[in-house]
């Protein structure tokens, strides 16, 4: 599996609008996306105002060397 | 002098450690020992501390043949920063070495810390605008890039002179090999500036290595003038109070030398005292031959390690007195850890248990010293649980105060939720877990199995924890020795004279050069052994090298008649590296630097007096005690005084000798021998 | 319970009677095995330290080594790891994505007593190709306690360029060097020669691997023995207890301190000073941190490019956790505890997430600098306590290679040197002179050593007046290193802030540019005193006619690319490199003047710039 390289100048990361207020702050910046913690990839949906994780789904990444 | 009128007029030798605390003292003749002192060190006025010592053992001066003396003056020097106004002269593109120091930071303090700085940076030893370059620069194989410009040099000591240095140290590049231009600048300085102290690097510390080498020799400029008033001084009142025998210094890698010695070269004598233990190991290894021996001193504020093996104690390549800030030259190793008894428990925010480095040092001490020490201290651990006497003054000095040290432990316990023995309980484990890994550190780690080897507990607190020590190790037997309160001093008599020459080569050996090498030595030999008063002298021939691609060099004693040089070579090099790293290399044998080492022949064995026979002691009281996180019952607690040779006593059981408490843990069987030592084999663990 | 009260309790310290219930463990095996697992990994360090034949291995600590808990589920243990040594910090998390997904595709349930999986592949949770992974299994009476890991930087693993890094020259991952999936490098404690020749056969270094890998193997083995030991004594269960205290206890701590920064939204803004075209590329990060909570975010970066210009995600994750452990005021044991409560945004694509077949090798080192960086000037605007102005920010290499004519048979030799730099102030005090970046803690080599080994001289190594960021604290003074190489030689160079001078923090001034100048044929002149030739810049700003070093607001100038592989080099050609320096730390009108006087003294700064920078009076 091989990419060329992006055409945009700049990368930003994906953010999905979730149509849900936080239920921890009440605040509506609540996005799913991607990130990494300590264990790897993971798809969160996450309050980005009080970093409340709603809900979270681990992403098992192919190995990318080709294998 | 008839033979005969010697031996009767001059047997006695005496060892002095001067330490912190105190002067310790012991007087051997012949073999015995005849006395042992402790008396506090007087700072400001050491050499009083010493006489007052030698008062203390009542000897007659004119009886005396040597006085072996151990000091810290130059280390203090170096560490409180209170040596010589000092310049730095050195090659041309090099002017920072000091202030870069080997670059990396401390791995356990700082290794992340973008905060750190170096402690030359803070507490420099030569400021930027006192070190100064001149044009001169040699090639790693002597041809000359450019040449010394002596009117510059001149130039730049005048500067320096001019500026308030009293001392000056001249570092160049590659001058342990070709040490002309350094030679040459030493004597154009020494004509013009008599007044001034000079060290020259190659002269101090005849070692590849700029930084080190540079280093060693600073510090040495730092501390010359210092040390030179001391010895003098010393010298001056012990023979105007009647003691009229040679003064001979220890050095770090146990040796004796002359005041003119150590006054030249403080650097070697920074270590005296702790090495002086290291001697006293090598001795008992001897003695009770115990090839395998790990030397355990417990003091204050640091837990020294020291391993004997085969015989001899192991040796590094550099003393490291504060971050990078080193003597590079070979010293007796002694690997040490920030966990004594003054070092303080505390709690980080995360609830972490921390014992060390932070130590409440013996001002205001633990909170058992009742001068207002608030910290919780392992000697208030050590008393909590009974292991120290709650009757006995602590170093014969010093009522412990019990309720201050449960006091503090109480306070730090209810952040906890423990009760103060159970907290003086965790904080001993992890004290002693911290000082079996330095055990670990120079055994385990390097192949050496550590059941192979007997551990030898001194210093005031070494015999509290040596049983648990040892257990946590699985290591057999520990050896408590009769004077293990003033080890350090015994040791100083074990030690003999000796001078050295050095030679540099570094290349790898072939046949050719290892055959030329060993001519070299043969020669070296021959010339050392032809020096005025060496008819007894025996000759050792070491190589420092490595296997080819390491870059850090270990020494090895060879014979340079063998027949077949390089294999021979390669034979005891191999041998060195197994016992030091634990494996071999087939890789060529790198020769770093030839030694040739004169030492005095006379026998220096001494032995602590003979127990007299006597009806086995009883014990003088009992006490709870808590060994190994075991709480035991009515501990019978016996006088080391009252033991006699042969006695034989199951643990758990204290003994208490006049400056150290022993504690034998459960199943343990301690035997007294004859002078009194406590041969302990552990229970299987 | 709901999630913000576990928060809370995550905070705040135990109570011996906590550990009990929570962990079925006293306190006191609690913390002894704690501080055990630490010296553990400490002692897997100086076995490699003490036998490897690789310099990067045995002086400059280019390694990362540790322990793995095993995958238990019911005590949240995954792999994680719960102790790394303190060889380069680089490696701290990075161990555990590498040797998590090299223990995934090898197959947990396959490893046996004595083996040994090894691995390199930088698209498998690791950095780039000379870094090579070993895991080993710890068992115990049949169970899976866990892991040693390792990554230990190759001094040379195969393809174009010596040493590897060859910025310009490795398009893709393709010309970096052999790269390796998992597999055994000991089975059942053999040696797999196979795997050894790998090595042998495919790199410039035969010797050093075929003893270096067996180096790795016993540090590892070390870890293993000892591991064993603690088990043996306390019971695999009262382990196990420990391992999930050591995690929680590394957690509370990064917790509390988290606590200690204010909460908000904070941004910082860099850049790398070319791409492979040799244009600026934008660095952005964005921290945002509540509570006890942190999300670092490199959204907005520039696209990866080919030629090495860009990292893998681990890299970038890895040094963002590393920019963070740096801030802090509190030093904090790192293991999988610690990293809990961080998570990173990479987007993929852009530099900071290189996706295949982008080269990472060069790359590497750029991104995880920067990744680190930014996210130390993102928090060093929370709160003047926290921060620090920018260091020399760059793991830069200047390497040599070529034939060794000294010698009666010559020889080929390869040299690479990491020039060192400075830190940038702070409010405890001026920024450092001159140590290695928080990614690695190299010992500096012996000038003596290389000087016998190599066919170069180092002519000067020395601070530079006028070059530390101005501020209350300075930042340390940029070094000058000078070489000249005594035989024809082709070199690889890699430095930073050549375009862009370092940021200051809290009022304080930026320090020096860094640059890459060749004074041609000048030994000669060197040696005799005299002036050397008229410079032309290697790295840097150029007069585009001659050259010559430029003014970077001259509209003529021209930036030359401060990455780059296959550059040539005559004998006696003198090669001048000054990294960047330091940061300074808030108003420099604040600083005591009695500092003022001393730095004038030591000619840190001259009395001219004392007057300008500071307003000192020197009278």
């Amino acid at each position: 599996m091989l990419f060329p390289q992006p055409t945009d100048l700049t990368i930003d990361e994906p953010l999905e609008p979730v149509d849900a207020a936080c239920p921890e702050c009440g605040n509506e910046a609540v996005f799913k996306y991607r990130l990494v913690d300590y264990r790897g990839w993971l798809r969160v949906t996450k309050c980005r105002a009080c970093l409340n994780v709603l809900d979270r789904v681990r992403i098992e990444p192919p190995a990318q060397g080709g294998a | 002098m008839a033979r005969e009128e010697r031996e009767r007029a001059l047997t006695l030798r005496i060892g002095i450690d001067t330490g912190g605390t105190f002067t310790d003292l012991v007087v051997a003749e012949g073999d015995r020992v005849r006395a042992a002192v402790k008396s506090l060190t007087t700072h400001g006025d050491l050499p009083s501390g010493t006489l007052n010592a030698l008062g203390k053992a009542s000897i007659d001066g004119e009886d005396v043949e040597r006085v072996v003396h151990g000091t810290t003056v130059a280390l203090n020097a170096i560490l409180t920063r209170r040596g010589a106004q000092v310049g730095l002269v050195t090659t041309m593109g090099y002017r920072d070495l000091l202030d870069m120091g080997r670059a990396w930071r401390p791995w356990e303090d700082a290794l992340i810390d973008p905060r750190w700085r170096r402690p030359h940076e803070l507490r420099p030893i030569i400021e930027r605008h006192r070190r100064r370059t001149v044009p001169e620069r040699v090639r790693a194989d002597g041809g000359t890039v450019v040449a010394l410009d002596e009117a510059h040099l001149l130039a730049e000591v005048a500067g320096l002179v001019g500026d308030g240095c009293e001392s000056v140290a001249i570092c160049f590049l590659h001058s342990y090999k070709h040490p002309g231009n350094e030679e040459r600048a030493a004597a154009l300085v020494r004509e013009r500036f008599p007044q001034l102290s000079v060290s020259t690097s190659a002269d101090i510390a005849p070692y590849p290595r700029e930084y080190n080498r540079f280093c060693t020799c600073v510090l040495n400029a730092y501390a010359q003038p210092l040390m030179d008033t001391y010895t003098s001084e010393l010298e001056n009142r012990l023979q105007g109070s009647g003691y009229a025998a040679p003064l001979m210094f220890m050095t770090n890698d146990g040796g004796l030398v002359a005041p003119e010695q150590a006054t030249a070269r403080p650097v070697t004598t920074l270590n005296s005292g702790p090495v002086g233990g290291v001697m006293g190991a090598e001795m008992y290894s001897r003695r009770l031959q115990i090839p395998n021996l790990v030397g355990f001193d417990m003091g204050g504020t640091s837990t020294d390690v020291a391993v004997i093996a085969d015989g001899r104690a192991s040796i590094k390549r550099e003393l490291e007195l504060e971050h990078d800030l080193i003597a590079g030259i070979p010293v007796l190793e002694i690997y040490s850890i920030g966990a004594g008894g003054g070092s303080i428990a505390s709690l980080d925010a995360a609830g972490g248990l921390n014992v060390g480095p932070e130590s409440a040092g013996s001002d205001p001490g633990p909170a058992c010293y009742g001068r207002g020490g608030t910290s919780a201290t392992v000697t208030d651990a050590f008393l909590l649980l009974g292991m120290l006497d709650p009757e006995v003054e602590l170093g014969g000095e010093i009522p412990p105060d019990v309720d201050a040290a449960e006091r503090v432990y109480a306070a730090l316990g209810d952040q906890l939720g423990a009760t103060p023995v159970d907290l003086a309980i965790a904080v001993t484990e992890v004290a002693i877990h911290n000082m079996a890994e330095a055990v670990r550190q120079l055994t385990v780690y390097r192949g050496a199995d550590p059941r192979e080897f007997a551990l030898l507990a001194y210093g005031a607190a070494g015999p509290l924890v040596a049983t648990q020590v040892a257990r946590s190790l699985r290591m057999p037997r520990v050896i408590i020795p009769a004077l293990a309160g003033v080890f350090s001093a015994f040791g100083l008599l074990g030690a003999r004279v000796f001078e050295e020459e050095v030679t540099p080569v570094m290349a790898a050996a072939t046949e050719e050069l290892a055959a030329e090498l060993f001519a070299r030595l043969r020669q070296s030999g021959a010339r050392l052994g032809e020096a005025p008063g060496r008819e007894d002298a025996h000759l050792e021939f070491r190589i420092d090298a490595m296997y080819a691609g390491q870059r850090s060099e270990l020494e090895a004693l060879v014979n340079p008649s063998h027949p077949q040089p390089l294999a021979h070579l390669r034979a005891v090099f191999d041998e060195a590296h197994r016992r030091q790293f634990g494996y071999t290399l087939a890789a060529d044998i790198y020769v770093s630097t030839l030694r040739t080492r004169a030492v005095e022949s006379a026998a220096r064995e001494v032995l602590p007096p003979e127990l007299e026979t006597r009806d086995e002691g009883k014990p003088k009281g009992e006490r709870d005690i808590v060994i190994g996180g075991e709480r035991h019952q009515d501990v019978p607690v016996y006088d080391w005084a009252a033991l006699a040779p042969g006695q034989r006593l199951v643990g758990p059981l204290v003994v208490e000798a006049p400056s150290y408490t022993a504690v034998i843990g459960d199943g343990d069987v301690a035997e007294v021998n004859s002078v009194g030592d406590l041969v302990v084999d552990l229970r299987e663990a | 319970m709901s999630v913000r009260q576990e928060k809370e309790s995550s905070t705040s310290a135990l109570s011996a009677q906590e550990v009990e219930s929570r962990y079925g463990i006293d306190l006191t095996v609690a913390e002894v095995l704690r501080h055990a697992l630490r010296y553990i990994s400490l002692q897997m360090q100086l076995k490699i330290n003490a036998a490897a034949l690789s310099p990067l291995l045995s002086e400059m600590n280019d390694f990362g080594i540790g322990l793995l808990g095993p995958r238990d589920e019911a005590r949240d243990l995954d792999f994680d790891a719960i102790a790394m040594s303190t060889g380069a910090p680089a490696h701290f998390v990075i161990n555990q994505y590498y040797a998590r997904m090299a223990i995934e595709h090898w197959g947990a349930e396959r490893f046996e007593p004595g083996d040994v999986v090894i691995y390199n592949d930088p698209y498998r949770g690791g950095s780039h190709v000379n870094d090579v992974g070993a895991v080993m299994p710890i068992f115990h009476e049949g169970r899976l306690m866990g892991f040693a890991a390792s990554i230990t930087h190759w001094l040379d693993i195969g393809g174009p360029v010596p040493t590897g890094f060859g910025p310009g020259l490795q398009r893709d991952v393709y010309a970096e060097g052999i790269r390796l999936s998992p597999r055994l490098l000991y089975k059942r404690g053999e040696l797999v020669r196979e795997t050894v020749e790998l090595f042998t056969e495919q790199t410039r270094i035969a010797d050093i691997s075929s003893n270096d890998l067996q180096v790795v193997k016993a540090a590892l083995q070390v870890g293993a023995d000892m591991v064993g030991h603690y088990v043996d004594r306390y019971g695999p269960d009262a382990y196990l207890s420990a391992v999930e205290y050591t995690l929680d206890y590394s957690e509370r701590a990064v917790r509390r301190a988290l606590l200690e920064i204010p909460d908000g939204t904070y941004h910082a803004e860099d850049h790398l000073d070319n791409d492979s075209e040799g244009d600026p590329m934008l660095l952005r990060c964005t921290v945002r941190k509540f509570g006890s909570e942190i999300e670092i975010d490199f959204s907005g970066s520039a696209r990866e490019d080919w030629n090495g210009y860009a990292c893998q995600w681990s890299d970038t994750v890895s040094a963002a956790h590393l920019g963070l452990q740096a801030i802090l005021l509190e030093s904090v044991p790192p293991n999988a505890g610690a990293y809990r409560p961080v998570h990173v945004v990479a987007p993929a694509g852009s530099c900071f997430h290189a996706l295949p077949p982008m080269s990472t090798n060069s790359g590497h080192l750029f991104f995880l600098v920067k990744s680190t960086t930014l996210v130390k000037m993102a928090i060093s605007q929370a709160d003047p306590k926290l921060a620090v102005g920018e260091n020399y920010d760059d793991i830069c290499i200047l390497s040599f290679a070529g034939i060794d004519t000294r010698l009666k048979h010559p020889i080929p030799f390869v040299y690479i040197r990491f020039p060192l730099g400075p830190f940038g102030g702070s409010a405890l005090g001026d920024g450092c002179c001159y140590m290695p970046i928080e990614e690695g803690n190299a010992v500096e080599t012996s000038i003596e050593f290389e000087e016998e080994a190599q066919p170069l001289l180092f002519l000067e190594r020395e601070f530079v007046t006028d070059t530390a960021g101005a501020g209350m604290h300075r930042g340390g003074p940029a070094t000058r290193v000078v070489i000249a190489p005594l035989v024809d030689s082709e070199s690889t160079y890699q430095l930073e802030q050549c375009r862009f001078p370092t940021k200051g923090a809290f009022g304080g001034g930026g320090g020096s540019m860094a640059s890459i100048l060749l004074h041609k044929g000048s030994l000669a002149r060197w040696s005799g005193l005299e002036e050397l030739a008229e410079p032309e810049v290697v790295a840097g700003f150029a007069d585009p006619d001659d050259g010559a070093p430029i003014d970077p607001d001259d509209a003529r100038a021209v930036f030359r690319i401060s990455k780059l592989a296959g550059v040539h080099f005559k004998a006696g050609d003198v090669i001048a490199l000054q990294v960047a320096g330091a940061g300074g730390y808030g108003d420099p009108r604040e600083r005591d003047p009695e500092a003022v006087r001393r730095d004038v003294r030591n000619e840190i700064v001259s009395p001219a710039e004392a007057e300008r920078l500071y307003g000192a009076d020197l009278g």
